[in-house]
């Protein structure tokens, strides 16, 4: 980012898009409502809610993938009533039995009190076991089939096979749910601004002026060992404040900016708090309100510009169990006054749309913008994209899961959306709110795009599933993946198009400074 | 804090007594045990399968077809070959032997039961084997006189009872009275009844006065069993052409083999070398659920047997044949086992019965089946008229009763208990098992599982399992699969513990049958092994009258503990076998004592004929009689030398156990030589024995301590004066000085070498061990780390320190435990004063797990004369709800209350799920100052001496925390108050919002107490998470509800907590979404 010496602007003045937020309906939605809160609930419920809600679907994707081979398969509705030697197929629960899973039992033995898991890196080991189970009983399944797929707690799935004369079903082939139905595929995202002679000066290609969202994850604003000029650098960006008009006018293209997930500075609890405990013996919790302070002051200057979506993260002051709920707006002061600053939950659905209001002064001179949809049908087209966004927690649970390589973390992602699940490991080992009567990480429609945030390296991929398997009507199922890293570590920055769903990669990083340059 | 949830109901669906009802004994189990340790910490948790799991994995390991799941083509013993009686020999290993009267004959008959090296059921019918007894022949009474005595005894009785008398030449056992051999009658009688019990008899008026008897009082088979010398499991062979065989409808029995034998034409193999063996006896593990109404303990003529699950293993496999479980109503196929289900519940017991019959076990084992479920099978087939039901023994047409029976025993207390005889079957009531053998907090399967196997089990409710019963074939079950795994624990606790191996064993060396080692005390062995003995060296033993005395005799004496913390090496040194050694060594016995009067009489000369011990009693020197305890107990420690040095050299696993059962076997029995002497209320109490041995003993402490003192100073050249810091009946405690390990060692067996060469062979001084660091508190009060090797220490040994008494709340342990431990182990005292206010501070704050401070006590009694806390308890609970309320026998757990000001404690205990419901406050004053402080005073004070107070005093008390219960008396009229959740002022309209979390002061921290709720309420909702879903797992079911009610599994009252607690937090968390921001 070099000085630029005369400094060129805009013959028209840039303004942003601007976008509309649909409410997801209810049943999309992580908040955990009066009706809900109880905890007096088992988990139980939850099994049995996804296992209900999932089951049909594995049956259909069954029937027709394997109607056809031969033997007949028959479907056994029950695990239990598997019969000896027969090829069928049953549809149930995964449970992974993990000897290296976190056991509650151990630790009390060793210590006497429940302390924080000591974080293992993975629960896989060669001793694990797969089961799959429905309300009648459990049964083991064995095979290559089996131990070649990448298989986690909680997945809905049909299994093709024969129970062994030892009792195991030998399984032959998976079948999981498919993608959920994606109504929003179909609709088509009007172009905002076509051609524009800046455009044309810069030589940039004409997608740059559809519109965007950005993504980014693990701000951790207001740690106390410096100020950080990435973080600087992003404000500036994405306020138009950086760089030449080509930054600037990409900058405009961005409606929306989602931060998924540790936007606040972990509290440091290294030494200095420990002695102070051991010394006093009431019952204190560390707190800086600088983090917080920080963190406001930081969104205040970007909601002045562009829409904020805000989730909570892992380390982020909110409930640890999932779905985090938002972190109250009133705690940010300064951005909590803007309309356009959001607190989400974690995960949360954003469904975004056009505006529908009068298009402004400058996007109406730009005649040619939806020349296809003539005829002020513009307002009609109800194109909406959904966004699923989650701060990481459940990939990260499901990695441990895994062997890698050579699964990846992509992988389980793309996974997620077969299984229609977004935790399926929670409750197991992901700590959910015991919910009675849904199972809110049921994927009811397949998003558009399905962000993740926290995680050590950006990866994206566009997953499609021509919907043909399902016979279900409408346009093919896509989905486009985005895994974003951590922005202190990595300084990236994600871009979505949201009409192409391209995705482009804003790198922040200053001179002299590494990549990771906040640690050091 | 004063929010308060609305009533809780459940989540779990029932909260009431205590789950285990089987279980309602306490004991006091006999102190020197070999110990198992528990599995520990580190690998106690095992990731566990599901029991489902487990029956399929076994099931995998058979191999089987699928026809015969669980084991369902394997019930019958092998078909039996046929036998030519003029050829083949009959070998067996017998397991039982009883006398039954012939009904036709009126004669007594042996019944030996065994099996054969091929598996096949044997019965042996012993014949024309006659008791008998001894009395004194009386003066001028001669051979001729024989034959009139046996008409008129029989006149008078009116029936021929008495068979024959003749005149032998025997000794008295008791006291030594010179070497001449006495006249004595031996009457042979036709039945036992016939032989005077009391030890005494008059003959009818014949004699003046009563005759004093001898050896009248040994049972009728231990009788036959000494004469023939079989021991208990020995192999018994029959040579060909001695035995007539029984067949078809001649047969009294069940087993394959039936015949008849004369009482002299048997071998007996001594079990050594290849008769050391055992016959793949037929084990049976079975346990029966049965549905129970709420709140009362299951009623035999009510309450229908649902379940009966079995599982059949050979002895020396380790996996189980046959599995299966017989269910009332539809039930769920179960992978790996057999499932019978029956509409009708008495063909549903007869049909059990017919499988116990064609399965024929050998021993029939479970938990608490003695006292439950035996006689509940049997009540209940009686309530529902299944005539065909009460024939589980191997006897035809016999059928099988229940009888009261009362034990009392030194060792053991007092006990009343159930016994079901069951013909020709051996049984094995685990939890009678562990009551006698080891000492626990718990008896329940689950924690005796827990202990030793390292595994929790999922705890059913006996008022749930009505509702799975009556629920679906799944419900069912979910109920078979854990009547299973019930049926199945009792064989793996038996194999971990080697019981039958270490039975069988004992039973051989004592020479009792196996059922007398639950079923009786410890003096039937010696007095067994004192019979043979007796017998052989010409002895009559007399019966004496029992009759308890209360005198008591001076015990082990100790050395005066120096009390202190030492941080230097402490020898110990040890008499190996102090009490045996000391019999041996001064020739002590009934054989050998003397009187006075025959001192006098015949002349003996103190010292060399005789010595008076330290007691003042007078025995005979082994050069004029050697006595016969003695020699019993130098065959017994030579037999365990032999069994020592064979353990060595072995390496068959299988034989290797059954030698360290042996050895273990023989170590008990010599040791328990001392204790049959004293005991007062035994058949042959010889207080002059004991006394004696214990007098030995406390001169013998004192002896080496001056001696080890006398030798080791520094006039002696050696660089420090030692000194014994504390003594106790076999060991001595002594501080050399030096401060390294290898000069102690050596030192300590310089010394031990050196007393012993000052004392009478055989007693041996031995150096064992080193404590270092070693903490003396008093008398049998100590802790040390224990080295035997100066590399590494071997463990922690603690003496009467760690409390495994009930009355105490488990934090006591767990406190004192982890103090020691940094004390011993990481000798860090300041971190262990830090851990003890710690957890004290804790403790005043409410932090500490309830599990924690529960305190269990069976409800045995209905009425109690004094009022007891557990008992009070059970009826207030009855009062609230008589559904849940413990019943007889049950466990109850209760946490002591805060309670008005002087309430006694009985007032004050209340039950711990109560509790947790409706916040009452945990009266925390009782738990430090009645249950905390004694011990932690004890082991602190002599390392801080008169600092140690400071524990309990001082800034880490002055935090405290009390709930606001929502409950009781005053409760009623108060008004709650909600707090600033800044400064605690309370809320008002005029200072806050309506339903706000802060006063308007507070408001500007608003962010900072959210972040602080968020984060406290965050930890318990993992916690939450965290405990729930582990119980999921150990279930081994997702998509149902844990229904678990284990109360010994320590996160039971956690999660409960756990519940309530993300509850509470969650609502104080609400109050923020109420707050102007």
């Amino acid at each position: 980012m070099a000085v630029i010496d005369p400094i060129p602007t805009p013959s028209v003045p840039l303004t942003r898009p601007s976008t509309t937020v649909v409410t997801p309906p209810d049943s999309a939605s992580f908040l955990i409502g009066s009706n809900d809160k109880s905890y007096r609930h088992q988990y139980s419920n939850i099994y049995f809610v996804r296992l209900r809600a999932l089951r049909q679907h594995v049956e259909q994707q069954a029937q027709r993938k394997w109607s056809g081979v031969a033997g007949n398969p028959v479907f056994v509705p029950r695990v239990l009533d598997v019969e000896k030697g027969k090829l069928c197929f049953v549809i149930g629960t995964v449970y992974m039995e993990m000897p290296l899973k976190p056991n509650v039992l151990e630790d009390i033995a060793r210590d006497r009190s429940i302390p924080a898991p000591p974080p293992r890196e993975k629960y896989y080991s060669d001793s694990d076991s797969v089961t799959l189970e429905d309300e009648s009983g459990r049964i083991c399944l064995v095979g290559s089939r089996v131990t070649s797929t990448c298989l986690v707690t909680g997945v809905i799935l049909g299994a093709l096979g024969i129970e062994t004369h030892t009792g195991d079903f030998e399984v032959v082939d998976l079948c999981y749910p498919g993608m959920a139905p994606q109504p929003t595929a179909g609709l088509e995202w009007p172009s905002w601004k076509v051609s524009d002679e800046i455009m044309d000066v810069d030589g940039t290609a004409p997608q740059v002026s559809d519109e965007c969202i950005a993504l980014v994850s693990g701000l951790e604003i207001g740690s106390l060992d410096a100020a950080d000029g990435q973080l600087q650098l992003l404000a500036e960006y994405l306020t138009g404040e950086a760089g030449g008009l080509g930054e600037q006018s990409q900058s405009s293209c961005i409606s929306r900016l989602i931060i998924a997930g540790n936007s606040f500075a972990p509290i440091d609890t290294s030494k200095g708090e420990s002695e102070r405990r051991s010394r006093k013996y009431g019952q204190e919790v560390p707190f800086s309100p600088h983090p917080t302070q920080a963190l406001s002051a930081y969104l205040t200057d970007i909601c002045r510009s562009l829409s904020v979506h805000l989730l909570p993260g892992p380390l982020d002051p909110a409930a640890t169990i999932l779905p985090q709920q938002p972190i109250p707006r009133a705690m940010f002061g300064g951005p909590s006054h803007y309309a356009n600053f959001s607190s989400e939950s974690n995960p949360t659905y954003i469904n975004v749309s056009p505006s529908r209001e009068p298009p402004s002064t400058s996007r109406t001179s730009q005649p040619g913008a939806s020349s296809s949809k003539a005829n002020g049908h513009v307002e009609k087209v109800d194109a909406v994209r959904s966004i699923l966004v989650h701060s990481g927690q459940p990939l990260d649970d499901m990695f441990k899961y895994v062997p890698t390589p050579p699964i990846t973390r992509m992988a389980l992602a793309e996974a997620t959306l077969r299984w229609r699940h977004i935790a399926p490991t929670a409750p197991d080992t992901l700590w959910c709110h015991p919910y009675f009567a849904k199972d809110p990480f049921v994927i009811p429609e397949t998003p558009d795009i399905y962000v993740v945030g926290n995680q050590p390296a950006f990866a994206t991929k566009l997953v499609s599933d021509d919907g043909s398997a399902d016979g279900e009507e409408g346009s093919p199922k896509r989905c486009r993946i985005v895994l974003v890293p951590n922005f202190r570590q990595s300084g990236v920055l994600v871009l979505v198009n949201m009409r192409t769903l391209d995705v482009r990669r804003v790198q922040f990083a200053m001179q002299g400074m590494s990549a990771g340059g906040g640690e050091t | 804090m004063a929010t308060v949830s609305p009533s809780s109901k459940e989540n779990i669906p029932f909260q009431g007594s205590d789950t285990t009802f089987k279980l309602n004994t306490d004991s006091q189990p006999a102190s020197k045990k070999r110990k198992i340790s528990p599995t520990g910490p580190s690998n106690s948790q095992p990731s566990q399968p599901s029991f489902a799991d487990v029956l399929q994995r076994l099931k995998d390991e058979a191999g089987e077809s699928k026809d015969a799941e669980g084991g369902a083509d394997s019930w019958a013993r092998p078909p039996l070959p046929p036998i030519n009686p003029k050829r083949d020999s009959i070998i067996f290993q017998q397991i039982d032997i009883e006398d039954s009267v012939d009904q036709q004959t009126g004669g007594t008959t042996l019944r030996m039961f065994g099996v054969t090296q091929d598996g096949h059921s044997v019965l042996a019918l012993v014949t024309d084997f006659l008791p008998y007894f001894y009395i004194a022949t009386p003066r001028g009474f001669s051979n001729e006189d024989a034959g009139p005595f046996q008409r008129h005894i029989n006149n008078i009785l009116g029936y021929g009872a008495v068979r024959h008398v003749e005149l032998t030449t025997k000794r008295s056992l008791w006291g030594y009275r010179g070497d001449d051999w006495v006249s004595f009658v031996k009457i042979t009688v036709i039945d036992q009844r016939s032989i005077p019990k009391r030890g005494e008899c008059k003959f009818n008026g014949l004699f003046e006065t009563d005759v004093a008897t001898f050896e009248s009082n040994i049972a009728y088979t231990l009788r036959f069993m000494i004469d023939t010398r079989v021991v208990g499991m020995n192999w018994i062979e029959v040579p060909a052409g001695k035995y007539s065989l029984l067949e078809g409808k001649a047969k009294k029995s069940h087993c394959q083999i039936e015949f008849t034998v004369n009482w002299d034409q048997f071998v007996s193999h001594a079990p050594d070398g290849q008769w050391s063996k055992t016959a793949p006896l037929r084990i049976l593990s079975f346990d029966i659920e049965c549905a129970g109404r709420k709140g009362i303990f299951p009623e035999p003529h009510i309450d229908p047997v649902i379940q009966i699950a079995n599982m059949v293993t050979r002895q020396g496999e380790s996996k189980p044949f046959i599995r299966n479980v017989f269910t009332l109503n539809s039930c769920a196929h179960i992978v790996g086992s057999q499932v019978l289900s029956f509409t009708d519940e008495a063909e549903l017991l007869v049909r059990w019965r017919e499988f116990i019959e064609e399965v024929d076990p050998d021993v029939i084992i479970g938990y608490n089946i003695s006292n439950f479920d035996f006689p509940y099978l049997l009540d209940r087939a009686r309530a529902l008229k299944a005539s065909k039901f009460p024939y589980l023994g191997r006897i035809a047409n016999k059928p099988t009763v229940t009888k009261d029976t009362h034990f009392s025993s030194k060792a053991f207390g007092q006990r009343d208990s159930k016994e079901t005889v069951l013909d020709g079957r051996l049984q094995i009531d685990i939890l009678q098992y562990m009551q006698r053998e080891y000492k626990l907090r718990s008896y329940t399967l689950n924690s005796v599982c827990a202990h030793f196997l390292g595994e929790q089990k999922e705890d059913v409710h006996h008022s749930v399992i009505t509702e799975l019963q009556n629920g679906t074939p799944e419900s069912r079950r979910r109920l078979a699969v854990y009547c299973l795994k019930d049926a199945y624990l009792p064989q793996r606790l038996m194999d971990k513990l080697m019981c039958f191996i270490n039975y069988t064993e004992m039973a051989r060396v004592t020479g009792v049958p196996f059922n007398y080692l639950l079923a009786r005390g410890q003096s039937i062995k010696v007095l067994s092994q004192l019979f043979r003995k007796a017998n052989d060296d010409g002895y009559v033993v007399p019966a004496l009258k029992g009759e308890g005395s209360d005198e008591q005799y001076e015990g082990a004496t100790v050395i005066e503990p120096k009390k202190g913390y030492y941080d230097v090496p402490i020898a110990t040194l040890d008499f190996s076998s102090l009490y045996p050694s000391i019999m041996m060594a001064h020739n002590l016995c009934y054989t050998t004592l003397l009187d006075k009067a025959t001192v006098d009489r015949l002349g003996l000369v103190r010292d060399v004929d005789y010595v008076q011990t330290p007691n003042n009693d007078l025995f005979v020197k082994s050069s004029r009689r050697k006595g016969l305890l003695p020699t019993i107990l130098e065959d017994l420690i030579s037999a365990r030398k032999r069994a020592k040095a064979d353990l060595k050299k072995e390496t068959d696993p299988f034989k290797r156990a059954v030698l360290d059962g042996r050895q273990l076997a023989l170590k008990i029995s010599a040791n328990s030589v001392y204790g049959f002497t004293g005991a007062t209320i035994g058949k042959l109490p010889c207080l002059a024995i004991s006394s004696s041995v214990t007098a030995y003993g406390r001169q013998m402490i004192e002896k080496t301590k001056q001696e080890v003192e006398a030798e080791y100073c520094i006039a002696n050249g050696h660089d420090h004066d030692a000194t014994v810091i504390y003594g106790d009946t076999d060991s001595v405690m002594v501080r050399f000085g030096p401060t390294d390990l290898p000069t102690v060692m050596r030192l300590g067996s310089e010394a031990a070498d050196f007393v012993t060469g000052k004392f009478i062979k055989p007693i041996k001084l031995e150096f064992e061990k080193v404590y270092f660091p070693y903490l003396l508190i008093s008398k049998k009060r100590y802790a040390g780390l224990y080295w035997t090797r100066p590399e590494k220490y071997d463990k922690m040994d603690t003496k009467g320190i760690e409390t495994v008494r009930r009355d105490n709340c488990r934090l006591v342990s767990t406190v004192i435990e982890t103090c020691l431990h940094k004390l011993l182990i990481d000798r860090d005292v300041k971190a262990a004063e830090e851990y003890v206010k710690q957890v004290i501070s804790d403790l005043l704050q409410n932090r500490i797990d309830m599990s924690q401070l529960v305190i269990t006590k069976a409800l045995a009694k209905a009425d109690y004369a004094a009022k007891q806390a557990h008992v009070e308890l059970a009826e207030r609970m009855k009062q609230r709800d008589a559904g849940s309320a413990p019943a007889l026998g049950d466990r109850v757990a209760y946490v002591i209350i805060k309670g008005i000001k002087g309430a006694a404690a009985y007032e004050k205990s209340e039950d711990p799920i109560y509790v947790l419901e409706n916040n009452i406050p945990i009266d925390t004053k009782y738990y430090l100052d009645n249950q905390l402080s004694n011990p932690l005073m004890r082991i602190f004070e002599p390392i801080m001496g008169d600092k140690a107070n400071s524990l309990l005093s001082g800034d880490h008390t002055r935090t405290i925390q009390i709930a606001t219960p929502t409950v009781g008396g005053l409760m009623k009229f108060a008004v709650k108050t909600v707090t600033c959740l800044g400064c605690k002022t309370p809320l008002r309209p005029n200072n806050s919002v309506k339903g706000g979390a802060v006063c308007n002061n507070c408001r500007p921290r608003l962010g900072e107490l959210y972040q602080k709720q968020v984060t406290s309420a965050s930890e318990l909702q993992v916690r939450f998470s965290r405990l729930w879903t582990q119980c999921q797992r150990c279930q081994g079911s997702l998509h149902q509800d844990v229904l678990c009610t284990s109360r010994d599994c320590p996160i039971f009252y956690m999660r409960k907590k756990a519940q309530k607690d993300v509850e509470d937090a969650n609502a104080v968390l609400d109050r923020f979404e109420d707050e102007l921001w």
